[in-house]
């Protein structure tokens, strides 16, 4: 194929959450690069708190340091969320990430935030069906 | 890593786009060169790649030995765009927003060398992803990743390179 790639671009996550069952259920991360996953205190849906792996691949280090929200750092995140059968239907409408940055000096954002809501009116919500999450890191 | 991608794809551009104190849209990143308002502006805006962004060869080959290069922009059908909210200010850090779209703007014999993007709440209002010079409850920006296959048929005389497809596709 044409090489008409402007940009090296690589993923550090890549992975599906689903949710344990209890009360609350408790989110668990299947895949790459994330070392832990846990629910922000005070949030027990809608919101989960990804740390990312201590050196490659989902370097902690690998999100610059800056303030939020972080400018131009290179990171995308890309969030699809999973239904359950017979018919898939969505239950979330807005779906917001942010990196939230060290307080170590130097090591930039090594936890990643992502919160989900549902249709009007917007209350935090799990998807029914988990999630996908792929976090991309540029040059 | 093993080579296992049965469909190439390339990242050709990659951005962040907010909104300055003047409240002016502006993107950082790769591969876009400019960014501007539609109509109407709110939560819409129009991006302009890099000059050179899918440069190929179109005039080499079987009969046409002008190689030429060109066209400057992209083929529409074998570009995806993926879009990201940013947290907004509202603790944990929701945004309003979710419903958005894109389209290609093509020039005749060029191809795409815009994109235009909308981003609506959910009242279908477009509204932009942030506020001026600063997140507000709507978001913290908006991601934006633009990749870029060839998987049409016009590119069945291809090579790929790799151990999946070496054996089929090594020709005298």
């Amino acid at each position: 194929m044409a090489d008409v790639s402007l940009t090296e671009f690589q993923p550090i996550v890549q992975g599906v959450v689903t949710f344990l069952p209890g009360i609350p259920t408790v989110p668990t991360f299947n895949g790459e690069g994330v070392s832990d996953i846990a629910r922000p205190v005070g949030f027990p849906a809608g919101a989960y708190l990804l740390t990312l792996d201590e050196g490659l691949i989902g370097n902690a280090g690998a999100v610059p340091p800056g303030a939020n929200p972080l400018i131009d750092n290179g990171v995308r995140t890309m969030v699809t969320t999973r239904g359950v059968l017979p018919v898939p239907t969505p239950n979330i409408l807005t779906i917001a990430v942010a990196y939230l940055t060290s307080p170590i000096p130097g090591v930039g954002a090594d936890q990643i935030l992502i919160v989900m809501q549902t249709f009007p009116p917007l209350t935090l919500a799990d998807p029914t069906g988990g999630f996908e999450v792929i976090v991309w890191r540029t040059l | 890593m093993a080579d296992y991608a049965a469909v190439p794809v390339q990242m050709v551009a990659q951005g962040l786009i907010t909104i300055d104190a003047a409240g002016n849209p502006v993107v950082t990143g790769r591969g876009f060169s400019d960014i501007a308002r539609g109509a109407p502006p709110a939560g819409n805006f129009i991006l302009t790649f890099d000059q050179g962004t899918g440069v190929m060869d179109v005039g080499s080959g079987p009969g046409e030995a002008s190689g030429i290069i060109g066209p400057l922009a992209l083929d529409p059908r074998f570009a995806r765009i993926a879009m990201q909210m940013r947290s907004g200010t509202t603790a944990p850090g929701t945004t309003t927003l979710s419903p958005r779209s894109a389209t290609f703007i093509t020039t005749p014999g060029e191809g795409a060398a815009q994109i235009q993007v909308v981003v609506v709440d959910p009242t279908d209002t477009p509204t932009d992803p942030m506020g001026a010079g600063a997140p507000n409850a709507n978001g913290g920006g908006l991601e934006i990743v633009v990749w870029y296959g060839n998987a049409g048929p016009d590119d069945a005389q291809q090579q790929f390179v790799g151990p999946l497809f070496q054996g089929a596709m090594q020709f005298p």
